[in-house]
């Protein structure tokens, strides 16, 4: 196995494709290097559709994403769906 | 307050008479049923309860009073002031709140799209006006305006892709579930993790999503994937019609005979007067759900008569401290809860009234804010390179 052809496979596996899926359904593809915080992708998201990052949740398998996550670390896949949820906020009696 | 925002709190400070008192319309069928839940936790243990009609004087009491603050609503309470019943007997409209908002505009391009359909303009009007969630009809009324419209370029992806993504929770009192969750996620920290073993808590966006038909099955999923039958408690945070309150699952993996440590569900909450009863249908079908998804053998029948009960808990004195009433409530239960415990021998010791004082309860938040604080400053990024790429 010679590191040349090594690289070459690894190259296409650097980045993968994420769906970003609204809570109304609407889908969003991103392709973002593995070892890219998730940030930038919230960010590239909410920046598209011109919300507050602040208002949404992301979620990988209902768990909530941190910024300073990356793809590696969560062992995405490709493909793979992440939810950007409303936060809600609870003050009395609405 | 404007007499109207005043007329609508009446209006559904009266609503939960009509638990008691079934209404005449909308489903008497689902509403008996409705009914009969609600009675089987009071009838089989009636002790520490508060008593539904206690509940009702209470409201009563309330409507009477011209004590604004204490029954403030915000304007989002136009959704909620759908009866009780209505509510229950749609899927719970959270969403709906900003969705009715943040609508006109798409529904307006919807609209151009395909005038012919000027019967789903009144709908969407009486939707906001007669304050009846509708998010099924709603949901079906969409799809058929796009199949209608072939030229599919008056429907920009991109116009509909914000629906209800528009709105901002930082101009609304109270607390939101991104510090929610972080500040839960540093209460879990300070307890010794042998003790916080026999407890887990479900993500507070989980139940409102839960609710929405669209996800219901997703969040099943993501619960049934933390393996909660087998903690001994387990914290549900709700947070619905902008109002946090508190689920705490007890035993719930263990026989529903059993004498010691029955299963039984407590919910804590900070507004009494807002009847925290209007949860429990909600709440049944989420257990039952939960007891399916985990192919549990109890039927649902027995299901239905694992007690639910509402402690009397401390009160909040304004309109926006729920959230940190349910943290505070988590932590003092993760605290002092009994290794075993079981509600036929009545409510722990600690869950009183008098369990914490407000000067309690400020001094635990400010220490909150000051160890989750500095976690909380959101991450401005510049998007200036080619990590991130939108595929279209």
């Amino acid at each position: 196995m010679s590191g040349v052809t090594q690289e070459d496979d690894k190259k296409p596996a650097d980045h993968i494709n994420l769906k970003v899926k609204s809570q109304d359904g609407n889908e969003v593809f991103f392709r973002i290097k593995r070892s890219t915080q998730l940030k930038k992708l919230m960010n590239a998201y909410c920046d598209r559709q011109s919300i507050d990052l602040n208002a949404i949740a992301f979620l990988f398998d209902g768990r909530r994403l941190r910024p300073d996550q990356t793809p590696d670390e969560l062992e995405m896949d490709e493909g793979d769906e992440i939810d950007a949820m409303l936060h809600q906020t609870g003050g009395s009696l609405a | 307050m404007s007499k109207r925002k005043r007329g609508v709190r009446m209006k559904s400070i009266n609503n939960p008479l009509a638990l008691h008192n079934p209404p005449e319309s909308s489903g008497p069928e689902i509403a008996k049923h409705q009914q009969d839940n609600i009675h089987i936790p009071a009838d089989q243990n009636l002790k520490g309860i508060n008593v539904p009609e206690k509940m009702s004087s209470f409201n009563q009491n309330c409507s009477l009073s011209k004590d604004v603050r204490r029954c403030q609503k915000s304007e989002r309470g136009l959704q909620t002031s759908a009866t009780d019943q209505e509510r229950v007997n749609t899927e719970f409209p959270s969403w709906s709140h900003f969705r009715t908002r943040s609508r006109p505009p798409t529904q307006k391009n919807k609209m151009t799209a395909d005038t012919s359909h000027s019967e789903a303009l009144p709908q969407q009007a009486s939707c906001c006006s007669q304050l009846k969630p509708q998010p099924d009809s709603r949901k079906r009324r969409k799809s058929k305006i796009t199949a209608d419209t072939t030229d599919s370029e008056v429907i920009p992806q991109r116009a509909s892709r914000s629906h209800g993504q528009s709105r901002r929770n930082n101009s609304q009192k109270g607390l939101g579930s991104s510090k929610f969750e972080l500040y839960l996620e540093s209460i879990w920290k300070w307890h010794p993790e042998d003790r916080r073993n026999a407890f887990t808590y479900l993500d507070s966006l989980w139940f409102s999503l839960y609710s929405e038909r669209s996800h219901k099955a997703k969040v099943l999923n993501w619960i049934t994937k933390k393996k909660i039958f087998s903690k001994k408690y387990i914290f549900v945070p709700i947070v619905l019609w902008s109002h946090w309150s508190l689920l705490i699952f007890c035993n719930l993996g263990e026989s529903l005979q059993s004498k010691a440590r029955s299963p039984c569900m407590l919910l804590l909450d900070s507004l009494h007067m807002a009847s925290p009863e209007r949860f429990e249908p909600g709440i049944r079908k989420f257990v039952i759900d939960l007891f399916k998804a985990e192919q549990r053998p109890e039927t649902k029948d027995q299901i239905m008569k694992i007690p639910l009960m509402i402690p009397k808990v401390p009160q909040q004195r304004n309109d926006e401290d729920c959230g940190n009433f349910v943290l505070y409530y988590i932590n003092l239960f993760l605290e002092s809860a009994p290794e075993d415990f079981s509600i036929s021998k009545g409510y722990p010791y600690f869950m009183t009234e008098g369990w914490f004082t407000l000067e309690q309860l400020e001094c635990f938040f400010q220490e909150l804010q000051s160890t989750a604080g500095n976690t909380l400053d959101s991450n401005e990024c510049l998007l200036d390179d080619g990590d991130v790429m939108c595929i279209d």
